[in-house]
């Protein structure tokens, strides 16, 4: 069953095509690594997916609806979840006040003005904070959070909505090697016990090989190769462009 | 056609002092993120200083630049005493809380010129080679016009190689494009931000002594320039020399025609510029640079309130519901007075603290509130509490109307949009005789009684800022700070920060219309002077001042602020010199706001 | 400097302190103005009003009692005035509240002052409506307004032989109504004459050159300013060197008052029809003898602040002496019609409006010794240049 399928999705910056008429999809349930080299034009590409950048052209099919150009909250709203290359989190409130705050967006409950905050879903934070390992640091101001933890918190967020995508750009960057591995196992963890697919890009091809179900290979703005981690390991357009560097 | 030419030229003349005084501005924001406040205090200097050292000296054209160069010196080494003295110890507060610094050394540079130079303008005599014009198309235009706009461009010219081929320069643009980056290479921060304040201050003291010629210096010149400064930096983009440079000859072309083709407008015509300008492009238009968040997103938690300071609060309030009991009635004015600015202060506090928007314009929800009000009570016969309902209502629906427009912007720019906006409210208030009344105002719209009436301010004022303090810690309030602190993430979690801010600003516009509604009956009237500049500054200074990251700093800062204001005037004539010095003090005392101050203090 | 809570009689008071403790309470006068803001005319002013407090108590106060001025600094704030008003009645118990520089302050006092049922005596603030469209039984107001001003240079102007008009004028009240009364005035005297161009600068903020050029583009005979302080002194500089003034008739209200006229310095353009003081040259006795005791006094020559001031407390003390008694109905039977001497001559408050009739100077610009004097003057007597009592009562609804 096709969950996501991208179509021709074409983003060019001044006549300098980044993007250029990629197409893919993404099953349900489904891990794809979206790997290339530097300005291969995965992140752009990711952009387009998460609404951040509006594509020349192309299409965007989440479960046979169209979401291109649609805004990024729009996006979320129809189960899409995201992760920031560095961390993104609410860095005055506390971890559990970061996903309680998720939590009100997910069920629309910003509106209320004379309630106090403090009294709602906090039985669901707090469940959703020990899924992730964050239990014992639900009080901390979130700026004071290590790294890893600021990784799992973001998770937690991009987990809030229960989305049936949920888009990773490098989760790993900027971590130890220990943590990431931790981060790592987690993600899938969490995401194949709710049976949501992920589609990420890495730079660790370790990782890369490791997890994911299927491999997209991009480089100068196009799709260069497809397939499971064994077939791409050893494509040699993939090494030529990618693993050779 | 000649008459076009003519005033072209006089546009470009009258842009270079714009131009000298934002390009200083802007540098000193790129550096070191300060709103220099006292800029315009600078440029004051500039003059009186010029004035001392050319009015001794021989007129001819070579003395002249001697000791225009000269004024521009000393008024550079003011500038490095202002930044090592004061400034460098609060690099590290809170964004804006050098606002109040600089606010505070712009008051006691007013009193300190008046003592040095006394009260009287101080024109310098013109020698006669700055008399002469040359005939252009057949009409005078002053010879020495014709200088500065020469000015101009040689300043920038001679800016722009600074910047580019020194490495004094490249550690400007450095730091101007990423501070952290810049600290992270090993620059000395320290020695960067004396010289650049140095620069600046030394560019504004040269705009001000350039201007002998054309006209005297004198103790009003400081706030008259300071906001115009202010715009043509937005407009240019901040931290954009080029820009700057644009920016004043855009305002500068656009006044001189602009005073032509509508007389009427002068008050106006700048502000509608940015406005204009800011709209189509939310960063000026040469600004390229990241917008720094106004209110730092590291940010600090919300401290929330404790019990304690709860119950010590409505212990408060009931002693103040007594107050008409044994306090004389010119305090239980001033009281009054004070109980309206902490309504307003927390209404500002709503949109800057957890809406993370700076408001230089805050004056204009309390002044539409106010001229609602009295208006209702004055052309409908509205009795005092119908009046009370629609202030709110009136300033909070054109809140919503502006915040469509504003919340696109963030930071300075967003805060000068909102100056901008006010300012046009000031001036419909000015002009529009028929309905304000004009400068003359709306008089005697007076309550029934002092007594009532304060029990009336108590109990709104005191349900105003319990509602704010709740909607600030409600699920609204939770998800305006989680917006504040990343917009990226609460778009991606599915939160519209822009809807977000505008329903803040709705609340918090109609909040400080009620102020503005009570503080008609409590005066009698309402002027202009409600919505200007100066009413904007107050509440900014009395957030500052009593902390942003409480709910309970705008009312400590209000106490603060209006107490010690009123006290100081019926006290002793240099009420500004003190206030500065005060204001000063606490500041490098309490670098988080009273409130916050008093706090870690205990802690 | 620092302190002036108690500015009165001081060397009179200090001289004879065992008698002080036996005398009444002194009468207390409560001043407000706006001297942080325009310390260029309210500090001459002060004086001015500390000399006439002074000479009072030296020859024995009023009513028996000793004269006291408690002053306030309302930073040219209205909403600030109304609240130190309140101080100086509540706090201060003063029995009178007098000053006022701008407009709105001084209404704002008068409306302040009608509300608490005390009088207000305004000095300075200049807009019609104080004692017409919103006068009240509560204030009178010592000088020429904007109506009175107009109408004593228009005297003038309908004489000239300039038919088309120019006006620069601050854009706030005063520069409005002063060029709507001198349009009326002067078109009702000389219907020939039209109104071709007219500039609005921002109150100190005149883009001169830009404002000077514009004046001209019309082509004019002549101009009306309205300009003051330093708006008056760029826009002088710029006309001088772009030929403005050049065979064109200029009328310049209030630019012949010494705090405006000083700053033009040896750029002082001739043959300017103005109002103003022209200082020592006005040989009356009063003025003289008031010159000589304020320069003994401050080392300084007066300025038309300086007259305000002390024509503001000379004209209180007549009224209370008039009324013989502090309470406001007293107060107001005798203010109304009080004769009190000035440097300028004898002036009174009218009963109908309120208005005084204290005058002043019209002249002509002119340079001496590299300073603008005033020459060919007149004292134009306020008296003279107002409307009828039934116009004025038709224009003072409020008051009744």
């Amino acid at each position: 069953m096709t969950l996501l399928s991208v179509r021709d999705l074409t983003k060019a910056f001044g006549g300098n095509k980044v993007v250029s008429g990629i197409s893919f999809d993404v099953a349900i349930g489904e891990i794809v690594a979206l790997i290339g080299p530097n300005g291969a034009g995965k992140s752009t590409c990711f952009n387009m997916l998460n609404g951040q950048i509006r594509p020349d052209r192309g299409a965007i099919l989440l479960d046979g609806t169209n979401i291109v150009s649609w805004s990024p909250d729009r996006i979320c709203r129809v189960g899409v979840g995201r992760g920031f290359q560095i961390a993104a989190t609410f860095g005055s409130l506390t971890v559990r006040d970061n996903v309680r705050t998720a939590l009100i967006a997910r069920q629309r409950a910003m509106w209320r003005f004379f309630r106090s905050a403090s009294g709602v879903f906090t039985t669901e934070s707090d469940a959703l904070l020990d899924r992730v390992g964050l239990s014992l640091l639900a009080d901390q101001a979130c700026g004071t959070l290590a790294y890893g933890d600021l990784k799992r918190l973001e998770l937690a967020l991009a987990l809030s909505n229960q989305p049936r995508l949920l888009l990773m750009d490098e989760p790993t960057a900027g971590m130890t090697v220990a943590d990431r591995r931790k981060v790592m196992d987690l993600m899938l963890a969490l995401t194949r016990e709710t049976h949501t697919a992920v589609l990420f890009t890495e730079h660790d091809t370790d990782a890369v090989f490791r997890t994911a179900d299927r491999v997209l290979v991009m480089d100068k703005g196009a799709l260069i190769a497809e397939g499971v981690p064994a077939v791409i390991r050893s494509n040699a357009a993939v090494q030529a462009a990618y693993l050779g560097c | 056609m000649s008459f076009l030419a003519i005033q072209f030229l006089t546009g470009l003349s009258g842009s270079v002092s714009l131009f000298l005084m934002s390009a200083g501005l802007t540098i000193i924001f790129g550096v070191t993120r300060v709103v220099n406040f006292a800029h315009g205090s600078l440029y004051m200097l500039g003059a009186y200083i010029g004035w001392s050292i050319l009015t001794r000296l021989p007129h001819d054209p070579l003395w002249f630049v001697g000791g225009v160069l000269a004024a521009a010196l000393a008024t550079a080494c003011i500038g490095a005493v202002i930044e090592t003295t004061l400034l460098r110890r609060l690099y590290r507060a809170p964004e804006l809380f050098q606002l109040l610094a600089t606010f505070g050394v712009m008051l006691v540079i007013q009193d300190l010129t008046l003592l040095v130079w006394g009260p009287n303008d101080l024109p310098m005599p013109r020698a006669p080679w700055l008399r002469g014009s040359v005939t252009i198309f057949g009409d005078h235009f002053p010879a020495y016009d014709l200088i500065l706009i020469a000015i101009g461009p040689t300043v920038l010219a001679a800016l722009l190689l600074l910047l580019n081929r020194t490495r004094f320069g490249m550690l400007i643009r450095a730091c101007t494009e990423n501070r952290d980056l810049a600290a992270a290479l090993g620059i000395n921060h320290r020695i960067l931000s004396t010289s650049v304040f140095a620069l600046g201050a030394g560019l504004a003291g040269l705009g001000g002594a350039l201007i002998l010629p054309d006209s005297s210096a004198n103790t009003q010149m400081d706030l008259a320039v300071i906001v115009e400064a202010f715009v043509v930096v937005v407009v240019g983009g901040m931290g954009s020399i080029s820009g700057a440079f644009l920016a004043s000859l855009m305002i500068g072309e656009l006044q001189a025609f602009g005073i032509v083709l509508l007389p009427g407008a002068t008050l106006v015509l700048v502000f509608v510029i940015m406005a204009a300008v800011l709209s189509v492009r939310p960063r000026g238009l040469l600004g390229d640079a990241p917008i720094p968040s106004a209110v730092s997103a590291t940010g600090k938690p919300m401290r929330p309130v404790s019990p304690r300071i709860q119950l010590f609060g409505w212990g408060l309030v009931v002693l103040a519901a007594t107050a008409p009991f044994w306090l004389p009635p010119y305090w239980l004015s001033v009281l009054t007075e004070i109980l309206i600015a902490a309504a307003f202060a927390s209404s500002l506090h709503l949109i800057m603290g957890p809406g993370g928007m700076i408001s230089f314009g805050h004056a204009a929800w309390f002044g539409l509130g106010a001229y609602g009000s009295a208006l209702m009570v004055r052309t409908l016969g509205a009795p005092m509490p119908l009046a009370l309902v629609a202030a709110p209502l009136i300033a909070g629906l054109l809140a919503v109307a502006f915040g469509w427009f504003v919340v696109r912007l963030a930071g300075v720019y967003l805060a000068m949009l909102t100056l901008a906006f006010a300012q046009i409210v000031w001036a419909t208030a000015t002009q529009w005789t028929r309905v304000t009344g004009g400068d003359d105002g709306i008089l005697g719209v007076w309550p029934s009684g002092p007594v009532p009436f304060f029990w009336w301010v108590l109990s709104l004022s005191v349900v105003s800022i319990w509602l704010l303090q709740r909607v600030a810690r409600s699920p609204f309030g939770l998800v305006l700070i989680a917006a504040r602190d990343s917009e990226a993430r609460a778009l991606s979690v599915g939160l519209r920060a822009d809807r977000l801010r505008m329903v803040a600003f709705a609340v918090s516009g109609a909040a400080a219309g009620l102020a503005g509604g009570l503080f008609v009956f409590a005066t009698g009237s309402v002027f202009p002077t409600y919505v200007g500049v100066g009413k904007s500054v107050d509440v900014l200074l009395m957030v500052l001042l009593g902390g942003i990251n409480t709910v309970i700093g705008p009312i400590v800062g209000a106490f603060a602020y209006t107490g010690f204001y009123d006290l100081l005037l019926q006290t002793i004539s240099m009420w500004r010199l003190a206030l500065g010095l005060t204001i000063i003090t606490l500041v490098l005392t309490f670098p988080d706001g009273l409130a916050g101050g008093w706090r870690r203090s205990r802690s | 400097m620092l302190t002036r809570r108690t500015v009165l009689g001081t060397a009179a008071a200090l001289a004879a302190p065992a008698a002080g403790r036996a005398q009444p309470a002194p009468i207390r006068i409560g001043e407000i103005n706006s001297y942080s803001a325009i310390p260029s005319f309210t500090l001459p002013y002060r004086n001015g009003w500390q000399l006439a407090t002074e000479q009072i108590n030296a020859s024995g106060g009023i009513l028996g009692r000793k004269l006291e001025v408690i002053s306030r600094d309302d930073t040219g704030k209205p909403q600030d005035a109304v609240r130190l008003a309140g101080e100086l009645l509540d706090e201060q118990k003063v029995d009178i509240l007098a000053g006022g520089y701008l407009s709105n302050v001084g209404l704002a006092l008068s409306d302040f002052a009608q509300q608490r049922k005390r009088l207000y005596i305004a000095g300075e603030p200049l807009s019609d409506a104080l004692v017409w469209q919103k006068g009240n039984r509560y204030c009178f107001r010592l000088r020429p307004s904007t109506y009175m001003q107009a109408a004593m240079l228009v005297e003038e102007a309908a004489k000239l032989p300039a038919k088309r008009w120019v006006s620069v004028a601050p854009n706030y009240e005063y520069g409005l109504s002063t060029v709507k009364w001198f349009k009326a005035l002067l078109s009702a005297k000389r219907p020939d004459v039209t109104f071709v161009g007219e500039q609005w600068p921002g109150l100190g903020k005149i883009d001169a050159g830009a404002t000077a050029a514009a004046l001209a583009e019309p082509k004019p005979d002549a101009i009306l300013n309205v300009t003051f302080g330093p708006d008056l002194t760029n826009f002088v500089r710029q006309g001088n060197t772009r030929g403005l003034f050049e065979n064109r008739s200029v009328v310049s209200v209030l630019t012949g008052e010494p705090e405006y006229l000083e700053p033009l310095g040896d750029e002082t353009p001739e043959g300017w029809i103005v109002t103003g003081y022209p200082q020592a040259q006005v040989t009356t006795p009063a003025n003289t003898a008031f010159i000589a005791a304020y320069r003994a006094r401050f080392s300084a020559v007066p300025g038309m602040g300086s007259i305000v001031g002390y024509s503001l407390i000379q004209s209180i003390a007549a009224g209370i002496r008039r009324a013989g008694a502090l309470d406001a109905d007293k107060l107001i039977d005798g203010f109304s019609g009080v004769s009190f001497e000035t440097p300028f001559g004898p002036a009174s408050y009218r009963a109908v409006d309120h208005q005084g009739t204290l005058g002043t100077f019209v002249g002509k610009t002119a340079l001496r010794d590299g300073k603008g004097i005033m020459v060919d003057w007149h004292y134009s007597n306020g008296a003279a240049y107002l409307p009828s009592d039934q116009e004025v009562q038709a224009l003072r609804p409020s008051a009744g």
